[in-house]
């Protein structure tokens, strides 16, 4: 009984010893190319899974390469990022910082001008108008973008799916791109990164 | 009393090794690739316990209209169950220089038991004229 007593105090107090050692967070600089995956939400490297995919998938598109050299020759289309829309329940999210990057692996690829587009502007505002109209009529828009300087917009959207069950969570979110050609009214390239997401709750514990 | 002993410890066990096991994803696929052998002297492997998940089965690269690089690796896994990796895509130049360094992110996939993945990307500009695939086992965290 005695010995038990000891044994036990023994343990109690190197617990609190090497609880001691324990002075604060851990804080270590990382590679911001590095895949983290920490929670369910859209973090850093969702982001940054978007944006190759999507870039990736712009640049090797032989559909759009070859109307590009149809329409415009040698010439270099000038392209407008307009709004990535946040559909997703985190309003948070910095999604102008997605199209900066975007526009910066755009620029770099040297197949478009890339412009700033000035979303006061009225002929802005009722082009995107009309883009967002699922019924929008191609000609409508080639009237009013026969002012523009920009021969494309580019808009995004960004959807979140939430799926549960209690034990499971499923998370499921899916950036779109469309890129409008102002001069045919017409959608010249469109694709979708998709990324998803579980979190399951362990068998044992609370 | 020792029955109950060994009960538990028994039930414990098939508890700990449920929580290790995922779900064999092995199928069936038709196919008649060969391992690419040109490839070899150009693998480093520099983790042996990822090299008996994963092979790779050819690397393609072309020039497009515009002059951008579009790459493509070809793997497969080895293994009866879900591998997470990360893989990240380096351009170089015709001098060897490298593209943006730091600039592309690593990206994370999952490869089912016994599945062919191609991992697909394009050169950030058209000077890109070499390209090198790095792949890890995805880091849990």
């Amino acid at each position: 009984m005695k010995t038990s007593h000891i044994l036990f105090s023994i343990s109690c107090g190197l617990c609190i010893l090497f609880g001691g050692c324990v002075s604060g967070p851990d804080i270590q600089r990382t590679r911001p190319d590095d895949v983290r995956t920490l929670t369910t939400g859209f973090g850093a490297s969702d982001f940054q899974q978007c944006t190759n995919q999507m870039v990736d998938s712009m640049l090797s598109s032989q559909g759009l390469t070859n109307k590009l050299a149809k329409q415009f020759g040698d010439k270099t289309p000038v392209l407008a990022f307009g709004l990535i829309e946040n559909r997703s329940y985190n309003l948070g999210l910095p999604l102008d910082s997605l199209g900066d990057s975007v526009k910066i692996r755009l620029i770099n690829s040297g197949k478009f001008d890339v412009v700033e587009m000035d979303m006061n502007d009225e002929i802005t505002q009722n082009i995107l108008k009309m883009m967002d109209n699922p019924g929008y009529n191609p000609a409508d828009v080639m009237n009013v973008a026969g002012r523009a300087v920009q021969d494309y917009i580019l808009r995004g959207y960004l959807i979140e799916l939430q799926e549960t069950n209690g034990v499971v969570k499923d998370v499921y979110y899916k950036l779109t791109f469309k890129l409008f050609n102002m001069r045919t009214g017409k959608i010249d390239w469109m694709d979708e990164a998709e990324i998803r997401k579980t979190a399951k709750r362990g068998a044992i514990g609370w | 009393m020792k029955q109950l002993l060994y009960t538990l410890f028994a039930a414990s066990l098939v508890l700990c090794l449920a929580g290790c096991q995922t779900p064999r994803t092995t199928g069936m696929e038709t196919g008649a690739t060969v391992v690419d052998q040109a490839l070899a002297p150009f693998l480093v492997v520099n983790d042996n316990t990822m090299a008996r998940y994963l092979v790779v089965r050819s690397a393609n690269a072309n020039v497009r209209q515009d002059g951008l690089l579009f790459a493509q690796l070809e793997i497969q896994s080895l293994a009866k169950r879900d591998y997470a990796f990360q893989y990240q895509f380096v351009w170089l130049d015709a001098t060897g220089m490298e593209l943006y360094p730091g600039k592309r992110a690593a990206q994370q996939n999952i490869i089912h038991g016994g599945e062919v993945l191609r991992l697909q990307a394009v050169s950030p500009d058209a000077s890109a004229k070499t390209f090198i695939v790095r792949i890890r086992p995805d880091i849990r965290y």
